[in-house]
């Protein structure tokens, strides 16, 4: 698919050349691989108006230092030089999730005045890289779902509470699952599984979480709609880096995106709501392919 | 239609023009968005990314492709799966861009494409042959189109939740919360542990630290530190730490300055009322509009507010909520309207009732009623058995304990807390009485968490000797819940009260009364326990169905509210949506009451999008997103009639604390209303609603001066000083330290028609009577017999107005019959051609009724006459209705 885009684009970019000055684009992306031996990156790059459409492709700098701190799941933001034939990005500067919306903002605060406090129960905040602790919970059709279970494959996590009252938030999210659960239904629950976790378990119960479920046409066994013990969840969340708050019926709390990989290690952790549907996708796509390489590599 | 057409519609040309350009229009009567907004219409929607996309979509559509198979293909809403159909749709409840979108769209037709936040919208009226497989749209899916998910939610400046924090992880005790008090103690100690630490933190001290953190954390940290402070009311330090984090928005994250200069400019603002006694001395200080005379001496901190509302209107100039809040800023310092620039002006017109009730005057001071308080409870009824209606306050804040006013029976009252034996009762967000024991002497139930997190109720058994002892634990009632509404009912008619507990966080209780002083928790058996997501912030009772049975209705936080219908054993049928009354989500106060005087028990509910933009809208005429208050018509056949729009309550006021009373004595129930939330944003004015003959409601609050700005919880409506003429108590309050107010009790002007007060006592029934009805006939001089009908009980969900009833008989009455209903020995009494302005006290089963020997007097003692007079001078106008 890759490949078929960057035919396209290559047409896009021939059609641009005819000029002589380097032409240069404003370009926002998230990344989705980084090779630093070959100088190159590849980005799911959002719309370049006038000039191209959202669509992923690979990319070369010119100078490596510029892959410095990049890893699948940065967002960023570069400048796409296309010089006729050639064409390069350069001027990288990571784009970090900083809301500014009510929402994310006050969850913020309060894990600042939650981290100041203390009082927190469970282990650090995982990093990118590190392995996932096994949970356990319930879901939608109240069977136990445990992380070991779905060893050997993808589980992307999201977090979330039903009855969240802003679309641009939960609701996103969850819509993002929705639109993929298209793009991977031969993958789904075979390598793929999405998992969404309830910070609210008092009020999403499994009937309420198999409601939300049919909000979004979930499909049973791919995408699991997940509750338990309000202490499980909290550990859990707390591990994730999720931070939420009650806040009158509502709650205040941070938006993140997790995808754990074949191996159970946390790969990719996307905070915010800023990439859409498609860019998860395309990095979900990434990190399905790994395992066959790794395998392979590994039979040799 | 063609697409070329459609696009033109899409230019947004005057309506008369596009019935010109876009035809074929529907013929009347037919399904069309412009023909009847009220009209639900089958809709179906497809969204794109890309305007491009779209442009494309629309082209395809007019080519002939099927609708339902392009959403399937191309939409990225969650309808697409289900091939765009949305359901069953009110155009009113959609989006702004989407209902200007189906202007002028008719049945089969496409509109031109909408931008919305989630794309590019295309959405399609359904022809009658169109398959729908969606009838019932789904609320959930559809959220990224309603009007409600455009709801602009109110800025957060009170430090509610940092405190909330800063308690929850605070090192407790596993059954910290089993006695008020600890939670009293805990809640001080972790305050200032937190605000301590975070002071330390952003200490020049530590610079060295900050600057290695992310400006928007350091930025934050400033933040909570002012939210901490002004939680507590210390608005001094509130505002260095919010100017502190403004400059470092406006040097590190640009993005963040506006919501930084609306913090400062609600700070400023805040800490001007303080200063100038706006909570502690209110008056008229915070009775909307601020009349000239009332505006404030300090004026300095308004000024500061005004320049920072400035300066954010200057980037974001259509933002209601500050151009509101900046219009509030200059009435403080009698500089409305003059001095408002233009484009931000909120109209006078928007301050003004279209009706006179008189004024009605605060007279809290003068009568002793002086209760500074956070967000509370009200009760009046007569604890004393002497005639008198004694007042009880209750607050939210942990460590407030309830006030017991003694009614010195002289227009004045004492505050005897101590003696009553409540000093030790710490918090309660609200109060409700009965007389659990059928001792006669009335009993207070205290509601404690509220949405925060669980606590004990407290049951307050009245010793009949002017004190009270908890008896909480030994009735059965100690399990900690986050509750804030409960109701007392005989369920099964044996004579006892039962409680009915909504909680917020949790499933719902229901206690029966065993008659012995205990309970029996019947909250799962009943039927009544629900799954525990609703987050219930209301219950009501009443027989809706005539059937002999008290039946509930929980108004919920989350979802659609529940009717539970009594299945004459102990447990309940949920029928709320076969009856119709599922309520506009995000219920609050609720009640029933028969607000057309028919015989049957109508259903009000409120409804809690707490949004200061929404508000506004009201006040400026402008369609809303949130949803608006409902009123349910009973229809006497078990079903209800949702007759909103056409009684004029089709409006979103941000209500909290409401109730009901007779304000003019008609026999209609009129309405007034607490607003609000925790946000010190949240200036809108309470409300005041008057009924007219049981057709619609008209917003009274202006002319009556009952408009008060900050936040209303517990209303009570009760004749006070034996005038015949129900008063207004409302208990004033937020949910924080800082923003602690003077209670207020409005004394009713008076508007010369009769009542009667009828203090029913039950024999084989609860002896206070609740859940009996009344039917009192009258003959209005030259108007003909009418009937108006009460069932006992203290009114709404929030606030408790005394189990005696009051009722207005109109202009020239005379008293043709008055009828009684027990339901618990299903006994009947009548009793004809009574005398009309008394006090009369019915037992059951008797058969006459005796006359209460009760003396009017002054409410506010003898400083009133020196008040009421001047008042009268300055609203002398006599009633124009």
């Amino acid at each position: 698919m890759i490949q078929r885009l960057l035919l396209v684009m290559m047409a896009g970019v021939f059609a641009a050349s005819h000029g002589w000055a380097a032409q240069r684009y404003a370009a926002k992306g998230l990344v989705l691989k980084v090779d630093k031996t070959h100088s190159s990156l590849l980005i799911s790059c959002e719309e370049i108006p006038d000039y191209m459409e959202a669509m992923a492709m690979p990319f070369t700098v010119h100078n490596a230092k510029e892959l410095d701190g990049l890893i699948p799941g940065t967002m960023i933001e570069f400048t796409l030089v296309v010089d006729g034939n050639l064409s390069y990005v350069e001027g990288i500067r990571i784009h970090r999730y900083e809301g500014v919306e009510q929402d994310p903002l006050g969850a913020r605060r309060l894990k600042l005045i939650a981290g100041i406090a203390g009082g927190t129960k469970s282990g650090g905040e995982l990093r990118v890289g590190e392995p996932v602790p096994d949970f356990s919970l319930v879901d939608q059709n109240r069977r136990n779902v445990t992380l070991a279970q779905f060893s050997g494959k993808v589980v992307a996590i999201t977090f979330t509470y039903t009855h969240c009252a802003l679309p641009n938030f939960c609701f996103r999210i969850a819509n993002n699952f929705r639109q993929l659960q298209k793009r991977f239904s031969s993958q789904l629950g075979r390598d793929l599984v999405f998992m969404t976790i309830t910070f609210d378990p008092v009020h999403d119960t499994p009937e309420v979480m198999a409601k939300y479920g049919k909000t979004w046409n979930a499909d049973p066994n791919g995408w699991r709609l997940l509750t338990g013990s309000l202490s499980d969840v909290e550990d859990i969340c707390n591990r994730m880096g999720i931070s939420y708050w009650p806040d009158e019926g509502l709650m205040t709390h941070s938006l993140h995106t997790i995808v754990v990989d074949q191996h159970g290690n946390l790969v990719v952790d996307l905070e915010g709501n800023e990439f859409s549907a498609v860019q998860l996708g395309d990095l979900l796509d990434q990190v399905l392919r790994r395992p066959s390489e790794r395998t392979f590599n590994a039979s040799r | 239609m063609s697409t070329k057409s459609a696009s033109i519609c899409g230019l947004g040309l005057l309506f008369s023009l596009v019935t010109i350009f876009c035809p074929p229009v529907l013929p009347q009567g037919s399904q069309s968005a412009k023909e009847n907004t009220t009209n639900e219409i089958p809709l179906q929607v497809i969204v794109v990314r890309s305007p491009e996309e779209a442009r494309d979509v629309l082209d395809r559509l007019k080519k002939g492709e099927n609708f339902a198979q392009l959403a399937r293909e191309k939409s990225v809403d969650p309808t697409a799966d289900a091939g765009g159909y949305m359901g069953i749709f009110n155009p009113a409840a959609l989006r702004a861009e989407l209902r200007d979108a189906l202007r002028g769209v008719g049945s089969g037709q496409v509109s031109p494409v909408a931008r919305i936040p989630s794309g590019y919208a295309i959405l399609k009226i359904m022809e009658k042959g169109d398959s729908a497989p969606v009838k019932e749209a789904d609320t959930a899916r559809n959220f990224a189109l309603a009007a409600t998910g455009a709801v602009k939610y109110v800025l957060d400046v009170d430090g509610l939740s940092e405190a909330e924090t800063a308690l929850i992880r605070f090192p407790k005790a596993s059954d910290w919360n089993a006695d008020p008090g600890n939670v009293c103690e805990l809640r001080k100690q972790s305050l200032t542990y937190v605000t301590g630490l975070l002071s330390d933190v952003v200490s020049p001290t530590h610079r060295d630290d900050l600057a290695r953190k992310p400006a928007i954390d350091v930025m934050q940290m400033h933040f909570a530190l002012a939210q901490l402070y002004a939680y507590q009311g210390n608005m001094d330090s509130a505002v260095e730490q919010y100017q502190e984090s403004y400059r470092i928005a406006s040097s590190d994250v640009p993005s963040a300055i506006p919501q930084m200069e609306e913090a400062l400019g609600i700070i400023y603002l805040h800490k001007s009322e303080m200063e100038n006694d706006a909570y502690r001395a209110p008056g008229e200080k915070c009775l909307l509009p601020i009349r000239a005379g009332s505006c404030y001496q300090k004026t300095s901190d308004s000024q500061k507010a005004i320049e920072y509302f400035l300066k954010y209107l200057d980037k974001k100039p259509e933002e209601l909520e500050v151009r509101w809040l900046l219009n509030l800023a200059y009435m403080t310092l009698g500089k409305y309207p003059e001095k408002v620039p233009q484009q931000f002006l909120i109209p006078p017109s928007a301050f003004e009732s279209r009706e006179d009730v008189r004024r009605f005057v605060d007279v809290a001071f003068e009568a002793g009623l002086k209760s500074f308080s956070t967000a509370g409870g009200v009760i009046v009824d007569d604890f004393e058995n002497n005639g008198l209606f004694d007042v009880v306050t209750s607050g939210f804040e942990s460590c407030a304990s309830l006030h017991y006013f003694h009614n010195n029976g002289d227009g004045t009252f004492t505050d005897q807390t101590e003696k009553a034996g409540l000093s030790g009762q710490f918090g309660g967000l609200n109060i409700i009485q009965t007389d659990y024991n059928n001792d006669g002497c009335i009993d207070i139930l205290v509601l404690r968490g509220g949405w925060e997190f669980p606590q004990r109720k407290s049951l307050l058994r009245n010793n009949c000797d002017g004190t009270f002892t908890d008896v909480t634990v030994e009735a059965g009632l100690a399990e900690p819940t986050s509750s804030q509404a409960a109701v007392w009912a005989d369920i099964n008619n044996d004579g006892l009260l039962d409680l009915f507990v909504a909680n917020e966080r949790g499933t719902a209780q229901l206690f029966l009364n065993k008659g012995d002083g205990t309970f029996k928790d019947i909250s799962i058996s009943s039927g009544i326990s629900g799954d525990g997501s609703a987050f219930s912030k209301g219950v009501a009772a009443a027989d809706y169905d005539n059937d002999g049975y008290v039946d509930f209705y929980v108004s919920n936080l989350n979802g659609d509210n529940f009717l539970y219908h009594n299945n004459h054993d102990n447990t309940f049928t949920e029928v709320g949506r076969e009856a119709g009354v599922p309520g506009s989500r995000a219920g609050f106060a609720t009640w029933f009451f028969d607000y057309d005087n028919d015989g049957l028990p109508d259903i009000f509910v409120t409804s809690y999008f707490t949004s200061v933009d929404e508000t506004v809208r009201t006040y400026l005429g402008l369609p809303h997103n949130a949803g608006a208050l409902k009123l349910y018509k009973n229809l006497g056949n078990g079903k209800f009639r949702d007759v909103t729009a056409q009684a004029g309550l089709d409006k979103v006021f941000m209500p909290m604390g409401a109730n009901f009373g007779d304000i003019d004595n008609d026999g209609y129930l009129d309405i007034y209303m607490g607003t609000g939330n925790p946000s010190y944003a949240s200036l809108v004015p309470s409300v005041l609603l008057r009924n007219h003959d049981g057709k619609y409601f008209e917003d009274v609050t202006f002319s009556s001066g009952t408009g008060e700005l900050h936040k209303g919880h517990g209303i009570a409506f009760a004749d006070l000083a034996h005038t015949g003429n129900e008063d207004i108590i409302h208990s004033v309050g937020g949910a924080t330290l800082g923003d602690r107010h003077q209670i207020r009790v409005f004394r009713n002007p008076g508007h010369g028609s009769d009542w009667i007060s009828l203090k029913l006592v039950g024999v084989k029934s609860n002896r206070v009577a609740i859940g009996t009805r009344i039917k009192v006939t009258v003959e209005n001089e030259g108007q003909g017999i009418r009937s108006i009908y009460r069932t006992v009980g203290s009114g709404g969900s929030f606030g408790a107005s005394p189990l005696e009833q009051h009722i207005g008989l109109g202009k020239s009455a005379r008293i043709v019959s008055i009828e009684l209903f027990w339901p618990a020995s299903k006994t009947h009494q009548v009793f004809h051609d009574v005398g009309k302005n008394q006090f009369l006290e019915i037992k059951e089963f008797g058969e006459t009724y005796a006359k209460l020997d009760r003396k009017p007097f002054r409410l506010g003692g003898q400083q009133m006459e020196a008040i009421a007079s001047a008042g009268s001078a300055s609203n002398g106008e006599a009633n124009k209705n």
